[in-house]
């Protein structure tokens, strides 16, 4: 009787300690993507991730943000909601925007490294094609096999560090033609030094003098160019609250 | 009565409305406003570089040397290329300086005009071989064979004719300049462009400007041996031409003005240029150059024709009898060529491999 009261208590303490390890329920569906049995589903899921590595893995729903960005949302409702595990609130947050169909991944601490920049590129490859279909359930179930995934690979020492697919092939490509387009154009230049017999459209060295007489400057319009900055946010950035975060994002 | 001025957009061009609320000019095509002033200074500007030039030269009268019969030449053609020179009539059997395929035939001289002014040779044959010679270290690509196989076909020193242009000309030029700044904030890239017209206007003085006065002679290799110093032109004497040969003028001082025009207007634009720095783009628009009395005059200027035969090739060489400036084309060797593209390849090659192991692990 006694061995399991004892028991009980034990329970008892490490579901607190569990408890406490993560404020937050990991799922919050304000906007309404998902059924309860599904809530449910998920909820378990997330639970039994975050409690494995020790790392926040969460996701948060909602019709619209007041923020400037839909990164600044994700870091905010992160940081000031308190999400995190331990001293240095680690984990990752999936955010989803109904009104403006964005999406945006933000990671703090731990999660920086288990969710690094070729991670997050990773795991939105899992993630987006669900998204673009409103398969919200698919979605959510695909990021918390990808973060067990990548969770994994960072508990084991070596966290992912997998290039994009695309970015290798540029980076290849360019290996490939830059040295041959660098040799040509010096080779091109010596070439021009075998012939100096070329014609002089000028007559610079024939004048004796110049007097300016008026030079102005009139300014007459100007025009801007606004170009979106690159989604694919992978260094890390300081959010509003002063917190280092990594996070990659988009629309769906 | 004062007659309505209409003003155009300096943007796109369409006409401009005054804005009562913004006391402006206001283009309803493309949403630009200006402010009057900048608007008339445009205009004003515009009329100023955008008149007709004028190239104003006095007409040049030669002169023949059988009138003053001070000339004991004898003349030379060349039955391959057609040219004519004058020279000793002790001139002894010679290659044609110009195409070096035939020796040229001796005839009657006939038709010289006496130049007015001549500038010597100061670079004798054998500076002008060393300063030939010298060149070869600017050739990257010269075959090691060229070095001692050449053959030097045929060298003369050859007053080539030139007409020498002087003018004080009045211009004004119009430029679209742009100046790009570029920022960043959390969401966006923007880039600035601001558009500016630029007027300059003032006077340039040129003297000298010299125009080959002979089709033979290439006028790509004659701009290319410039500049001489026309402080050592003298009044011409036939005893300079002693030793050397003289090719006359078949290309008429009339014919001479449109190149002459050609390099005044350039030089024009390119020396109030040189007053538009602060701009990340400088585009002429429209300019105007007018002078009236510019002055011709005819010179004969010392260059040495090398004629180099090396690979049963012709190579041809000029260099500047004043100043031993070396011009001409040197044949490539290929295998050289090709082995530095190689080399640059590999050392291309070796730092890419780094930078993508970098990058990929």
């Amino acid at each position: 009787m006694k061995k399991r009261i004892l028991c009980s208590i034990l329970l008892l303490v490490f579901l607190f300690l569990q408890a406490s390890a993560f404020a937050n329920a990991p799922i919050t569906d304000d906007a309404g993507y998902l059924m309860q049995s599904e809530l449910t589903e998920l909820s378990e899921k997330l639970e039994a991730v975050r409690s494995k590595y020790g790392v926040d893995v969460v996701i948060y729903t909602e019709d619209s943000y007041s923020a400037d960005s839909v990164e600044a949302a994700a870091d905010d409702i992160y940081d000031y909601q308190g999400y995190g595990s331990g001293e240095k609130s680690d984990g990752i947050l999936f955010y989803i925007c109904s009104q403006t169909r964005e999406y945006h991944f933000t990671t703090h601490g731990e999660g920086e490294v288990a969710f690094n920049a070729n991670g997050l590129v990773y795991l939105e490859s899992k993630v987006l094609p669900y998204l673009s279909e409103d398969d919200y359930y698919g979605a959510c179930l695909a990021y918390i096999e990808t973060a067990d995934e990548l969770l994994e690979m960072a508990a084991q020492g070596s966290p992912y560090n997998k290039k994009p697919l695309k970015t290798v092939l540029i980076i290849l490509a360019l290996c490939l033609i830059l040295p041959l387009l660098i040799a040509f154009l010096k080779m091109h230049k010596k070439l021009k030094q075998m012939k100096t017999a070329n014609a002089n459209d000028e007559a610079a060295n024939y004048v004796t003098d110049m007097k300016m007489t008026a030079s102005r400057d009139l300014f007459l319009y100007s025009h801007v160019t606004k170009t979106e900055r690159p989604k694919s946010e992978s260094g890390s950035h300081t959010s509003s609250s002063g917190r280092s975060h990594g996070g990659r994002g988009g629309s769906f | 009565m004062d007659t309505i001025q209409n003003y155009r957009c300096p943007c796109c061009t369409a006409p401009l409305v005054f804005g009562a609320e913004t006391q402006t000019l206001v283009c309803e095509s493309c949403g630009n406003s200006f402010p009057l002033e900048t608007v008339q200074q445009f205009a004003e500007g515009n009329e100023a570089a955008g008149g007709i030039s004028k190239y104003d030269w006095e007409s040049y009268t030669p002169r023949s040397f059988e009138a003053e019969g001070e000339l004991n030449l004898a003349g030379y053609s060349c039955p391959s290329c057609g040219a004519e020179i004058s020279g000793d009539e002790t001139l002894g059997s010679t290659v044609c300086p110009y195409c070096g395929q035939a020796t040229v035939v001796k005839g009657q001289f006939e038709g010289g005009l006496r130049p007015d002014y001549i500038i010597p040779f100061q670079v004798d044959k054998k500076a002008a071989v060393a300063a030939f010679e010298a060149e070869f270290k600017n050739a990257p690509f010269l075959p090691d064979e060229f070095k001692v196989k050449k053959k030097i076909e045929e060298m003369s020193g050859v007053y080539v004719p030139f007409w020498m242009f002087d003018c004080n000309c009045d211009a004004a030029v119009s430029y679209n300049a742009q100046r790009v700044t570029a920022w960043s904030d959390a969401n966006y890239n923007y880039t600035k462009t601001d558009y500016f017209r630029l007027f300059r206007a003032g006077s340039v003085g040129f003297a000298n400007i010299p125009v080959d006065g002979s089709k033979k002679a290439d006028d790509a290799y004659m701009e290319a041996v410039e500049p001489f110093d026309y402080s050592a032109a003298v009044e011409f004497s036939p005893a300079f031409l002693s030793g050397y040969l003289a090719d006359k003028y078949d290309v008429s001082a009339e014919e001479s003005i449109e190149r002459a025009n050609e390099r005044v207007k350039n030089s024009t634009i390119a020396a109030f240029s040189d007053t538009t720095g602060c701009y990340n783009v400088v585009i002429p628009e429209s300019e105007r150059v007018s002078f009236s009395g510019g002055k011709i005059r005819y010179s004969l200027l010392p260059v040495w024709m090398l004629n180099i035969k090396y690979a049963n090739t012709i190579y041809k060489f000029a260099i500047n009898g004043q100043t031993g400036k070396v011009v001409g084309e040197f044949p490539v060797d290929n295998k050289k060529k090709w082995k530095y593209f190689a080399k640059i390849a590999g050392i291309g090659y070796a730092v890419a491999a780094v930078i993508a192991f970098l990058l990929l692990h």
